[in-house]
């Protein structure tokens, strides 16, 4: 280019010396500058930099080029479709030009505010030589303090070589192709065979004996409907909690006791059952337990209907024993048998597992002494109880017991009210006869208010 | 190339571009030839060089230094007699307004490539496409009337006297900015013109109550207000409109109707959309905003007018290239192409510049050379309003009473803070 410019330059003034004798009202200097200002326009190269569409943006995906290199762009043409934080947006060109370089091809992803994605040139310009020479378009390619072109690179890179091993003759201290042929001629290098590089993912991905390291699973729909809500719950509601410990042996002299009455009936009372009857006439004595939120509002409901946590394979599921205090200890047994596999074979009805007022997930049978849960929205407390162990009662009797730990609401109910729950649920279950007799609270309308928050 | 640019007929007289290598054209020493880079044919290159002295005669006596044109029909309301549509401009008036139109284009295109790259923040409205509409009013009134708009304001403020660079440095809020950096987008002012003002509409009684300031003074000024065809609709315009014909108050009320409210066009918005007509006892004019000589030869009516008999409405019709802000995209309301074939066919720049072109009133080499100009003084205005120092934190106290006694303070953020004002 410079050199072109020079010639013209140098056959200009001849020409202008020439004329100068001729034609005095010839504005000669302004003819210089004009061809001046041309040899000029001509280098202009106009970058353009990937822009800012929203104002959060920090970096940006080119969707989709809608010009080609050599298009010509008028004012408001779309040059391409960006991927913002937010949005596809499509970017404008507010100028008039070719585009000659695209730098950043379709799909370029996570490219930073600011930076260089294509090259524009003035109308009429060689839009194809906009590569060559050009300083800045060096500066692009860099490595390091190194100018170092991807054809140089790839050498370097095949022969194992560092970029100081071989001497630098282009301009700047670049490397030139040349350079590193004639290097290795002169050291007689032999071609290295090429290896194929695994993706870097890919490699990491395995181990020193080409064994995966680790699959993707995909998550269930199920499984993230358990995440959206799990995350709502705790990070939506004040969690308190408040465990109770409770003497299972009256429970257990019961069941011994009832053990074959209900065997010549073909049916089998567990622990899990007296639980539930327990929690059930626990919530009639403490009804503002038994709520769930519509909105802003707090239900107090009258029916009690507990859901259980069951496990199945897709992760856990909470059927729904509904009215509790209605149902005897056998019937609260036989409904959850025939939930707990209804479950397990994802029969449920979806009235089955939605709706319920109280939760109880019980971990007991597996061993698990105490633990807490998140509560199950939109109701306002889980009750979960471990299993029983030895302990020391009073009179330094022997005897067993369960820890029973209530997560509630703290929006919905204070620890008074937890705490009434909870011993409403130990005397239930360390006197069984109360199962049988149940309460008269929920007669008392005036506890049944509702209460906006 | 815009097809209005290829239509246009290249007089070969201004083309002082010598003959390159592979051009034969080249002829006798008074000969001067047509530039190669362009789209002329050879036939035309070569009738052009036939008739060198036809170019000489031309030369010599330089170009039409006046010429006519008929600006496209105004619509009145409520008046006999309108504007007058043969109008005439000079040479030196068609290149002063084309560059002034072309430095309020190449400013707000910088201003986009600014924001885009995030030098400029905050509020950011563009002007491009409305440009005749500032660059012809000025033309008809004198740096001694007073112009008040609303946020749309970078171009009036470069035809009210303020530099590319104290508009540019106001944007990124540098100390030279002509609101010293404290303005931004919004709010640039200077002598005779009230601003940006930040509140849809507001600034329509301010400017009705600066035509009453001109009146009581016994000025013989008018205050042009402006609002777009979206703050039309506000009520505070009609109490404007009511004051300033109650006391026939010197004021051009001026609505420029670019056709697209923030995020909506003037149909879905307005139930009537003739604006010229919706000051009810105030005469009103509609100009086709496109065309710079019309805007001035409507201003120049409207001036008239005003100061005879009161009030008057302009409605503007016009068309905004970008979206409403900076952070609207432009295209959710309308199509893309409508904005193309509006850049293409109806672009204020262009068909001036193919009417001062086709009278032979200017050449094109001289608009080109006009268009470096422009972008030179824009692209170092605008490398200055990246470079240039931001205010002082101290500075944050100043300029809130004018004339404040030697010793007042100001209290900051925090009630501990009591910085000294000036």
């Amino acid at each position: 280019m410079s050199a072109t410019g020079g010639g013209g330059l140098g056959r200009m003034s001849s020409i202008l010396n020439g004329l100068r004798l001729i034609l005095s009202r010839t504005p000669v200097h302004h003819a210089a500058v004009r061809h001046f200002y041309l040899q000029r326009a001509c280098e202009a190269v106009h970058k353009v930099e990937m822009p800012s569409l929203s104002p959060t943006m920090e970096m940006g995906t080119i969707v989709k080029w809608h010009k080609k290199e050599g298009d010509t762009i008028v004012p408001g043409d779309v040059l391409c479709d960006i991927q913002t934080d937010k949005a596809v947006v499509s970017m404008e060109y507010e100028d008039e030009g070719v585009l000659a370089k695209i730098l950043k091809p379709d799909n370029s992803a996570d490219i930073k505010v600011g930076a260089l994605i294509a090259l524009m040139v003035d109308e009429g310009d060689d839009w194809k030589g906009v590569e060559k020479n050009r300083g800045w378009l060096m500066d692009h390619l860099k490595t390091g303090q190194h100018l170092v072109g991807p054809s140089v690179r790839k050498l370097l890179e095949e022969y194992r070589l560092s970029i100081f091993d071989v001497p630098r003759s282009g301009p700047k201290g670049s490397m030139l192709k040349g350079d590193v042929l004639g290097y290795l001629k002169a050291k007689g290098l032999p071609k290295p065979a090429i290896k194929f590089k695994l993706q870097a993912a890919q490699k990491e991905a395995e181990d020193s004996k080409g064994q995966p390291r680790w699959h993707d699973m995909p998550l269930s729909t199920m499984r993230k409907t358990i995440a959206k809500r799990l995350t709502e719950s705790k990070t939506t509601v004040p969690h308190a909690y408040a465990a109770i410990e409770c003497s299972t042996g009256p429970v257990t002299k019961l069941r011994k006791k009832l053990a074959g009455v209900y065997v010549s009936e073909g049916v089998k009372v567990s622990m899990n059952d007296f639980i539930i009857k327990a929690a059930g006439y626990a919530l009639e004595k403490s009804p503002r337990v038994n709520a769930v939120w519509q909105g802003k509002v707090l239900k107090l409901v009258h029916n009690i209907d507990i859901s259980i946590a069951v496990a199945t394979e897709n992760g856990l599921i909470t059927p729904i024993v509904t009215s509790v205090p209605l149902l005897s200890v056998a019937e609260v047994s036989a409904m959850v048998k025939d939930l707990a596999k209804r479950a397990r074979e994802g029969k449920l009805k979806p009235e089955q597992y939605q709706g319920g007022t109280f939760t109880i997930s019980n971990l007991g049978m597996y061993g698990i002494k105490e633990f807490s849960a998140i509560i199950n929205l939109p109701q306002i407390a889980i009750m979960a109880v471990g299993g029983a162990h030895a302990s020391v009662g009073e009179n330094n009797a022997f005897e067993h017991k369960m820890t029973a730990t209530l997560s509630f609401d703290c929006r919905a109910i204070d620890e008074t009210e937890a705490t009434r729950f909870l011993e409403a649920f130990r005397s239930a279950l360390e006197n069984p006869d109360l199962m049988m007799v149940g309460s008269l609270v929920m007669s008392h309308p005036e506890l049944a208010v509702g209460l906006a928050v | 190339m815009l097809s209005w640019v290829a239509s246009v007929s290249r007089p070969g007289f201004g083309c002082r571009q010598w003959p390159s290598d592979n051009d034969h054209t080249r002829a006798g020493p008074s000969s001067v030839c047509m530039a190669t880079d362009g789209p002329g044919s050879n036939a035309e290159r070569f009738r052009i060089a036939k008739k060198p002295w036809i170019l000489g005669i031309f030369k010599g006596s330089n170009y039409a230094t006046e010429a006519t044109f008929e600006t496209s029909p105004f619509k009145l309301h409520k008046l006999e007699q309108g504007p007058s549509t043969s109008v005439t401009a000079t040479r030196d008036q068609a290149l002063q307004y084309y560059r002034d139109m072309q430095t309020i284009r190449r400013l707000e295109t910088t201003a986009a490539n600014l924001y885009k790259s995030k030098t400029i923040r905050g509020f950011c409205h563009l002007y491009s496409g409305q440009e005749a509409c500032a660059v012809g009013m000025e033309a008809a009134i004198t740096k001694e009337d007073a112009v008040i708009t609303a946020y749309r304001a970078h171009g009036w403020t470069y035809t009210r006297g303020v530099p590319v660079m104290g508009v540019l440095a106001e944007l990124t809020g540098r100390v030279s900015g002509c609101a010293k950096g404290k303005g931004g987008s919004m709010h640039m002012y200077t002598q005779n013109f009230y601003g940006g003002n930040g509140i849809v509409g507001a600034q329509v009684p301010l400017g009705a109550g600066i035509a009453f300031a001109l009146k009581y003074q016994g000025k013989k000024n008018v205050c042009i207000t402006l609002y777009g065809d979206g703050a039309a609709n506000q009520g505070q315009i009609f109490e404007a409109y009511n004051m300033a014909k109650l006391w026939d108050t010197p004021c051009i009320f001026v609505c420029e109707n670019n056709g697209y409210g923030m995020g909506t066009s003037v149909e879905r918005a307005s139930a009537s959309t003739e604006y010229y007509k919706r000051g009810d006892y105030i005469p009103g004019i509609w100009v086709d905003a496109m065309d710079v000589l019309a805007v001035r030869s409507a201003t120049d009516f409207a001036k008239q007018f005003a100061l005879k008999n009161g009030p008057i409405l302009l409605e503007c019709a016009t068309y905004r290239y970008h979206g409403h802000s900076m952070s609207d995209p432009g295209t959710s309301y309308r199509s893309r192409e409508e904005v193309q074939e509006v850049r293409q066919k109806r672009d204020p720049i262009g068909l001036f510049k193919e009417r001062i072109t086709s009278a032979q009133l200017v050449t094109e080499e001289e608009l080109k050379k006009i268009d470096g100009e422009v972008r030179k003084e824009v692209e170092e205005a605008a490398e200055r309003a990246k470079t240039d120092p931001e205010l002082p934190l101290e500075e944050l106290y100043t300029h809130i009473y004018t004339q404040p006694p030697a010793d007042m303070r100001i209290r900051g953020c925090d009630p501990t803070i009591w910085a000294p004002t000036k």
